[in-house]
This record gives structure tokens, sequence and C-alpha cells, in this order.
């Protein structure tokens, strides 16, 4: 057959019998869009998640006492110190703020600006700042997600913090945080040690919890088990066990939505099938048709693939396009609240754009190919019947 | 030349049957008594049940299914009673579809396409939607279909069951131009028309699946 008639002649078919492919063209956008939103949201999602597990330090050592966690003394990170293999020890004052108005919590992260910083994105952010402006002032600077809820309840710039001790604290916004920090940021202030420590109430000698930088990553079971060992009131969580959260978060999540998807696939491969089992008489007649202008069985199905490729093919495209449009410029609506209802705010975020070819290359594999074989079946076991019988029909 | 040996199917029972080239040959017989599966295994789109059928010496029941498609794109050419054209396309597109299976390009496909459809004088609609066209129009289209590839054997089932008595006597001339084309024709018919036509070699006649002359 030569290809460029083959083709129009597939082209004129598709546009004359197009109320046919509509449709299915339709039905296959929606799937792939559907699939590739979350394909996107989940490589987007496992960038910034690696960054914020990057960012973390080795070891978080938190004090238990009858089996609650309570602020830890700021002297034991001397002791931790001592620790052979230790690289460096960090006094963390942090907590959640309840906002009333909202009826939503801030975390609040106190940062000694005078300390070395061991998490990435702190020493990144204190690079941005102008530090003598930013401690002449109480300034505190905020997530996306905290700055719109201020925003919305008339905060315009500032807010009025109330600590235990029914005084008022006023710091002023001095900046929001970067879009790309925006996942762990984005319901998050970060202010002056002291101020947060008067707004949660920790005293000043002691901390949150104490951060634990590890030289040599092959020795942390070995620290592990001196600390363990030593204190035995002590919970340790390890980079490791924050990675392990995360990874079970978002594996739970994406099952689920896996799940959702693969029950909706399923119900549109059924339809399909049976659309194309009880093929119409027209469609039998114009197979028949066909085999007795001395087209062969193959030329038959050639015929039906590239037909059922350009149509689904084109649904990938688009579905896929849609999709990159919907996660990376809308920034998802309604999927990111799937994905990140765990955050305390709603929250502003802001997607990354991370398109991992293999995603895309597998959503074209298991769609694709599954409904191409589900159509062509059907149109197979016509082509192999004898025409008379199916021009009866 | 088309030969025939102890053929079996369906009703058909131990048909013989030799069609010479360039002869015009009817089958008549009542509905139902096997002309139009006689027809279908001449055309090489039904297989029989037992015997032989050649084609030119060539035993055609032993093709794979490629080669007799090509075979029957090249060689026959099938006019039906409802004339089985793709109503939702345009006479070019119609004709366009029996042209694919030999892979000619479009040049060459235009030109078999405007050779055929002046042939039997219908080019000036050559764009017109098959829908639109009246019942003889549709059978001219089906016989351009049929004659585009320049068959040796046509094979018409039926041709004036559809038609009006003018648009079978048009039926009849282009029948006779393609007879002094060197066709080999056999029509499936009961029509009384074609009892005294003059460029009739040979009439067979059929009843409950046995050639009874």
């Amino acid at each position: 057959m030569n290809i460029k008639v083959l083709f129009y002649f597939i082209f004129v078919t598709i546009k004359k019998e197009r109320s046919k492919y509509l449709s299915l063209f339709l039905i296959s956008t929606i799937l792939i869009f559907i699939l590739s939103s979350f394909m996107f949201v989940v490589d987007a999602s496992k960038k910034d998640i690696n960054i914020l597990i990057q960012n973390q330090p080795s070891l978080i050592v938190k004090q238990i006492k009858s089996g609650k966690v309570i602020d830890i003394d700021e002297d034991i990170q001397d002791q931790f110190l001592s620790i052979h293999g230790v690289l460096n020890s960090n006094c963390r004052v942090y907590g959640r703020y309840y906002y009333e108005p909202a009826e939503e919590y801030f975390n609040i992260i106190g940062v000694d600006f005078f300390s070395k910083q061991n998490q990435k994105y702190l020493k990144k952010l204190i690079n941005t700042i102008d530090l003598d402006k930013f401690l002449a002032k109480p300034y505190m600077i905020v997530g996306s997600g905290v700055k719109k809820f201020l925003d919305y309840y008339q905060y315009k710039g500032y807010y009025s913090f109330r600590p235990s001790n029914r005084s008022i604290i006023k710091l002023y916004i001095y900046s929001t945080f970067q879009k790309d920090l925006n996942i762990v940021s984005s319901d998050t202030i970060i202010m002056d040690i002291s101020y947060a420590r008067q707004i949660l109430d920790i005293k000043n000698n002691k901390c949150s919890d104490i951060s634990l930088d590890i030289e040599n990553l092959t020795e942390q079971t070995t620290i592990l088990d001196k600390i363990k060992a030593k204190y035995w009131d002590m919970l340790l969580i390890s980079k490791q066990d924050i990675s392990k959260y995360y990874t079970n978060f978002f594996s739970y999540k994406s099952s689920l939505f896996f799940l959702l998807y693969f029950l909706s696939f399923i119900t549109f491969i059924l339809i399909l099938y049976q659309r194309y089992s009880l093929i119409n008489s027209m469609e039998k007649k114009q197979i028949a048709i066909f085999r007795i202008l001395g087209w062969s069985i193959l030329d038959i199905l050639k015929l039906k693939i590239i037909e059922n490729i350009i149509v689904f093919f084109s649904a990938f495209i688009l579905g896929v396009n849609l999709a990159y449009f919907y996660i990376f410029v809308l920034n998802a609506p309604i999927l990111q609240n799937i994905f990140f209802g765990f955050l305390n705010l709603s929250t502003d975020i802001h997607f990354v754009p991370t398109v991992d070819m293999l995603s895309i290359f597998s959503i074209f594999l298991f769609f694709i190919i599954p409904l191409i074989s589900i159509v062509l079946y059907p149109i197979w076991k016509i082509a192999i019947t004898s025409p008379t019988e199916a021009l009866k029909y | 030349m088309i030969t025939i040996q102890n053929l079996n199917k369906l009703i058909l029972k131990d048909i013989n049957l030799n069609i010479k080239d360039n002869t015009l040959v009817v089958v008549k017989g009542v509905s139902g008594s096997g002309k139009s599966t006689l027809l279908s295994l001449i055309g090489t789109f039904l297989k029989p049940q037992s015997g032989s059928i050649k084609i030119n010496n060539e035993d055609i029941i032993k093709f794979n299914d490629i080669y007799l498609a090509r075979y029957r794109a090249k060689h026959i050419g099938f006019v039906f009673q409802d004339f089985n054209l793709f109503e939702n396309l345009n006479l070019y597109e119609n004709l366009l579809a029996s042209i694919l299976p030999l892979g000619d390009d479009f040049t060459q496909a235009d030109t078999k396409i405007d050779i055929a459809l002046k042939k039997i004088n219908i080019f000036h609609k050559k764009y017109q939607q098959i829908s639109l066209l009246s019942g003889g129009e549709k059978q001219r289209v089906a016989i351009a279909r049929a004659i585009i590839n320049n068959p040796d054997i046509l094979l018409f089932d039926e041709p004036t069951a559809s038609l009006d008595k003018k648009n079978s006597y048009q039926f009849i001339d282009i029948l006779e131009n393609l007879k002094k084309d060197g066709k080999t024709i056999v029509i499936s018919t009961h029509d009384i028309l074609f009892d005294n036509l003059s460029f009739i070699d040979q009439t067979i006649g059929i009843d409950d699946g046995k050639l009874i002359y």
C-alpha cells in the first residue's frame, strides 16, 4: 500500500466519521489528563521531598518524659558533640502556633542568626536577607500560605502573636519564602529565636529538639546506638526515618489515586470492548467491502491500527499538555488538596515543572497499547469471517 | 479461463463448470438456488468445502490471504445488487479504496479514477457523496469501482434488481462495452431482460444448488 494514499484515506474516513471518533477521543483525553496530572504531581512532589530530606540533619534528638515529647536541655548538645563522629549539633526552637481567626496552625521556627545553620534551606534563606535590617526591627519571614491567611484576615504586613503570658508580640513581615520552598514552608514562619521562645513558651536553656550532623553516614547506626545506650529517655529520628515517612505517605496517596484511576480505566476498556464486540452492521459491512475490494486481513488491521493511533495519540498529546498546564501553570487546584492535605494551611503550592520522560512513556505504553488491542480484537474477528457472511447483517 | 471442479459449498453440490476468457455467462435461477454463492466462490472471497477453482490454471484455494487479496484486487471486479458502496464517502474516495491494495501513488490513482469514471459516464460527479446519488448512478459508481484496476473477470450479482427499466437498459449498454473490452463476465440474475441478449455467450441454469443446464 502506498503510505501517502493510505494516510489520505484514513484522514478522510476519520473526518467523515468524526462523531464516532469524537467520544473515543474525549474519554481518552480525560483519562490521559488524569493519569498525567497524577504523574506530574508525584514527580514534582518527589523532587521537592528529596530537597526537603536533603536539607534535614542526619539525626534529630527529642526528650521524652512520661511518654510525651518535652523541651530538651540546651546543654546536652555539648555532650552529643563529644561523641566521636558527630560533626555539629544545633538547638532547634520551633513549634505549632494556633491561629484563631482561621482555626489553623502555623509552624514557627526560631533561628539563631549568629549560629552556624545545619539546614541548607535556612542557610540559603539567611543568605538572601539583610541581617542588620532584619534584626533591627521585630521581623519575620512567612510562607506563602501564611501570607495568604494574614492578608485575608486584614493583617497587612504584620501579625500580633499572643504568648501564654498574655502579652502581645507584634512581628512585621520581612519577606515571603521563595516559591520552590513552598511545600515545606507554606505554613511556616521564621523569626529570631528569642521571639520564637517567647511565643512558644520555650525557656532560654531549652530547645524543641537537637539536630546532629554526622560526618560519615555509615557510622550513623553506631552513633545512634551510643546515644540510645546513654540516654534512654531520648527519641531519635534519622534522616532515613523522615524519608520513609514521606515515601510511605506518598505511596499511600499514590496507591489510592492509582486504584481509582485503574478502576475508571478498566471501565473504559470494558465499554470500549463492548462497543467493538457489538460492532454495528455498518462497520461489519465496511470491513466486508474492504475484503471484497482486495484488502487482506493485515491491510484492514493496518488501517484500523493507524486510525486508532491517530485518535489515541492526539488524545495523548492533548491530555499530557492539558495536565502540564493544570499542574504547572494552574498549580493543580483540587488535586493539591488530595496530595498536600497534610499541611496545616490550605497552601499556595507552586509545582516546579518536572517532566520525567519515563513517566510519559509509561502512560503511553499502559494506555494506548491496551486500548488499541481491545479495539483491534473484534475487528480482527470480523475480518477473518467470510465477507458474504458479514454483508448479510 | 475459469475452471470449477467437483465444487461443494453450502447449497452448491458437485459443481463442474468451465468459463472461457472474454465470454459473458449468465447464471439463472430462483432466489436461494445458489447463484450468489457461486459468484462469491469465483470472486475468491468464499472458500469451498471441497473441489477446486482454477483461474488461468492457478488454484486460488491454495493462495494465502495476502496473495489472494492482491489477486482479487488485480483480477476480479465485483458489483453487488445493492452496490455496497461507502455511503459517507464521495466517488473519488470510494474508488480510492479499490486502488489502495495495489499500492498506486496519487498520480496513478487519479489517472485510473478519471478513466473509470469517464468510461462509465459519471465523471461529472467525481466529488459527490454517494448517499446523494440515484440508484442508477450508484450502480455506475459500483461498476467504475469494479473496473478501476482493469480486471480480467467481472462478476455481477443481480445487477438490475434495484434498477428501473431505463437504468436497466443503460446497464445493458455498459455490459456490452465491457464485453467488447475483452472482459470475462459472469452475471447472476433471474431478470428476463437477459433472456434474448445477442452478446451472451453462455447461460447456466441453477436450481437447489445443482446445475440444470
